[in-house]
């Protein structure tokens, strides 16, 4: 597979991560895997809804460009993770975007809040290099090639 | 004589019954004396009647010649005869309706009179030829009727007399003094002396009124007897159980008080008085209101519906009242009502726990449990935040040297370089976090112990310490003359504030030189009109929105991912004042207003007396 497009429309990632060492290695694990064709870095929860809101600094963003894949850390500076995502999966807009959680913390609670608020998947960053680049490579192709999204004005 | 001391000591009954006695026998003399008396006038009359009736028959014919025959002096010879005769006083003789003579004196007392007719016979014929006129006196009569009187009184007095004292005489032996013994026990008869006998003297064998009466009186005094033994016992009885009552109630822990139905103290135990600083003395005849608070007005209201409808109320159902002592202090207290129902009314117990210490505990126990779950809730939250914030360094680490290896591969020297970077800088982070967590883990464990500290020279020495940033950053720091003397450890505070001053040029406006206040001053507490003392920082930085005014003293919670550290700051702030038990907040109107972080720390306790 060269690029990715369904419905015609490029396949957009939302990456909401503090940590910019992390969000380099998933932006190049999805370079080098060649599955998406776009993907916006957001480093706070406060941003990434802003970001999906469209307003801020992110006003002027058309709105067809919402992300087809909201991949999202749980520990984030101003609004935390589980904040982002409880608005997202309220928002009549944004709510069947896939979100999924990916974070450090394998943490009962964070697992069980996740899914609460319907995360539709929730991934710990593994430590091992190997196998992160295999979760990034396996989490592109699941949820841009493999699964179908519902078609979004 | 017995029967006069038997008059003169008794009742009004003999009094009366010898009255009565002589009265009739007064009565009877008077009455047999008067018909004797009239039987003997009777019979002096009709003697007198029977001799005027004779005169007649004797001498009418006589006289009736003598004046046929005019005959004066033979007439006069007559009359003289009769006036010879007794009672006979005055006598007149008509011819025709003419006096031819009179003879005597008229009576000058009461008389008796008698007229009849003279007839002389002519020619075998009766012819009327005159009429006598006899005046009999009554003068002897009532003299005889005097004389008899004396006699017939006295010696009828005499004879009724006599039988009225032998009556009154058989009424004292056969009656009255059975019956004055008889009073004289009855009289006796009182709950102190029940041994008396009681005998009567009198020799019949035969039982009757008298000997019931007596009977009666000592079966009545056997009974008495009886009962007074059963009433001692029954006091003994009351007595032993009184002293076991007032035993149990004085041994009780707990204060216990018995009430009438009109709220009046009748008896309060030992447990009670030392609970309220009163004493029993002080307490009897007192309102139960005494013991309660004034604030508690409907008090009497209540206890009177109490009254009208009691019920048991037990001790425990969580309804807690104030109790007042003499000094009028107040006291936590648990009640229990018992209504006591009495023959002639009804009475309350009621029993009293000073529930103060049970309160205080209660309390502690509920603060200690509110400490525990907010520990827990803290540790938890920290081995989270811990685990998750040392993870990410180490994921960096392996993700980069796995990048470097493929990009040594390709040869991209650029990339190669920036891995190498990546790779320090979470190790740096990674040590950083580290010297951190360690930093936060000594305060609580490593704190020096309170003392009265001058935190002038406590802000001096922080600022001294960030000399550097201060100078490269511009910032002009003012803090307030006279600063406070405070209670605390001094090198943590001081640690609050260095985090405080260099947070504040941390988040410093971007056009803006940072302008940083430091100072005290009171403010009014929350929900009450009492103030306190809170201590400030002041900047003019870029504020913080509301929402996120809790979340800034989380650990390792950073506002931007921008600036450099890692988030400990303020959660070392708030974890030493937390130490010294008191609050710590920020207050900002957000982004671009500067934001104030106040906090509080407790007055130094003073020390008791006891």
């Amino acid at each position: 597979m060269e690029t990715n497009v369904q419905n015609g429309q490029p396949l957009k990632i939302l990456l909401v991560e503090d940590n910019d060492a992390h969000a380099e290695m998933v932006m190049r694990s999805f370079e080098d895997n060649r599955i998406a064709n776009e993907i916006t870095h957001v480093d706070d929860g406060e941003k990434a809804l802003s970001y999906l809101h469209r307003r801020g600094e992110y006003e002027n963003e058309s709105n067809n460009s919402l992300p087809d894949l909201i991949l999202l850390d749980l520990r984030l500076p101003k609004v935390d993770g589980l904040q982002v995502l409880k608005e997202v999966k309220s928002a009549e807009k944004l709510k069947s975007i896939p979100v999924v959680i990916l974070t450090t913390s394998n943490a009962d609670m964070d697992v069980a809040k996740a899914y609460k608020f319907h995360a539709n998947s929730y991934l710990v960053k593994p430590i091992d290099f190997d196998d992160f680049t295999k979760m990034m490579d396996e989490l592109g192709y699941y949820w841009l090639a493999w699964n179908h999204k519902p078609f979004l004005e | 004589m017995k029967i006069l001391s038997f008059y003169k000591k008794s009742s009004n009954l003999s009094r009366l019954f010898v009255l009565y006695i002589v009265l009739a026998s007064t009565f009877i003399t008077i009455l047999t004396s008067a018909f004797q008396l009239y039987d003997i006038y009777k019979n002096d009359i009709s003697g007198i009647q029977k001799r005027l009736n004779e005169i007649q028959d004797s001498y009418s014919s006589n006289i009736a010649s003598r004046v046929w025959v005019a005959n004066i002096k033979e007439l006069e010879i007559a009359l003289n005869g009769i006036l010879r005769l007794p009672d006979i006083e005055y006598i007149e003789v008509f011819e025709g309706d003419e006096l031819i003579i009179k003879k005597g004196s008229f009576p000058l007392s009461d008389s008796i009179v008698k007229d009849f007719s003279l007839f002389h016979n002519f020619n075998k014929k009766s012819e009327k030829i005159g009429r006598v006129h006899v005046v009999a006196s009554l003068s002897s009569t009532y003299q005889h009727l005097i004389d008899q009187a004396i006699t017939i009184i006295v010696s009828n007095g005499i004879k009724t007399f006599l039988v009225s004292g032998f009556i009154i005489f058989l009424f004292y032996w056969l009656v009255a003094r059975h019956l004055v013994t008889l009073a004289n026990f009855a009289k006796t008869l009182n709950l102190d002396a029940l041994d008396n006998t009681l005998i009567l003297n009198r020799n019949t064998h035969k039982e009757d009124e008298l000997d019931h009466l007596a009977n009666t009186l000592l079966r009545l005094q056997a009974r008495l007897r009886k009962s007074v033994i059963s009433l001692e016992e029954s006091k003994i009885t009351l007595a032993n159980s009184e002293a076991k009552f007032r035993g149990a109630i004085e041994s009780a822990v707990n204060g216990i008080l018995i009430i009438n139905q009109y709220g009046i103290i009748t008896m309060a135990n030992d447990a009670l008085c030392d609970m309220t600083a009163y004493s029993e003395k002080e307490l009897m005849g007192e309102k139960i209101e005494i013991l309660v608070p004034d604030s508690f007005t409907n008090h009497e209201k209540l206890r009177n519906a109490y009254v009208n409808k009691p019920t048991r109320r037990s001790m425990g159902l969580g309804e807690v009242f104030s109790a007042k002592r003499k000094d009028g202090s107040q006291f936590p207290v648990e009640v229990s009502l018992t209504p006591i129902e009495l023959e002639d009314g009804m009475m309350v117990s009621a029993m009293i726990q000073d529930v103060t210490v049970r309160h205080q505990i209660e309390e502690e126990r509920i603060e200690l449990l509110e400490s525990l779950t907010q520990k827990n809730e803290e540790l938890e939250r920290f081995t989270y935040t811990v685990s998750h914030d040392l993870k990410s360094p180490l994921v960096t680490i392996t993700g980069f040297i796995g990048l470097l290896k493929k990009d040594i591969k390709s040869g991209n020297e650029k990339r190669i370089e920036s891995d190498f970077a990546r790779i320090s800088d979470a190790a740096n982070t990674m040590q950083d976090l580290l010297h951190d967590l360690l930093e936060l883990s000594r305060i609580g464990r490593q704190m020096s112990p309170n003392k009265d500290s001058d935190l002038n020279s406590i802000v001096n020495d922080a600022i001294e310490l960030l000399h550097a940033k201060i100078k490269s950053n511009k910032a002009h720091i003012v803090v307030e003359p006279d600063l406070p003397i405070i209670y605390c450890d001094e090198n943590r505070i001081k640690e609050v504030y260095q985090n405080l001053i260099e947070n504040a040029i941390k988040y410093k406006s971007e056009n803006e030189k940072p302008e940083i206040t430091i100072g005290v001053k009171d403010e009014k507490k929350n929900n009450s009109n009492k103030t306190e003392r809170v201590f400030f920082v002041k900047d003019n930085g870029i504020g913080i929105e509301p929402r996120y005014h809790s979340k800034v003293f989380g650990l390792f919670e950073r506002m931007s991912t921008e600036k450099e550290g890692t988030g400990i700051g303020l959660a070392i702030v708030k974890r030493v004042v937390d130490v010294h038990k008191g609050r710590v907040w920020v207050e900002s109107e957000g982004l671009g207003k500067g934001s104030i972080f106040k906090f509080v720390l407790p007055e130094k306790r003073k020390k008791s007396k006891k």
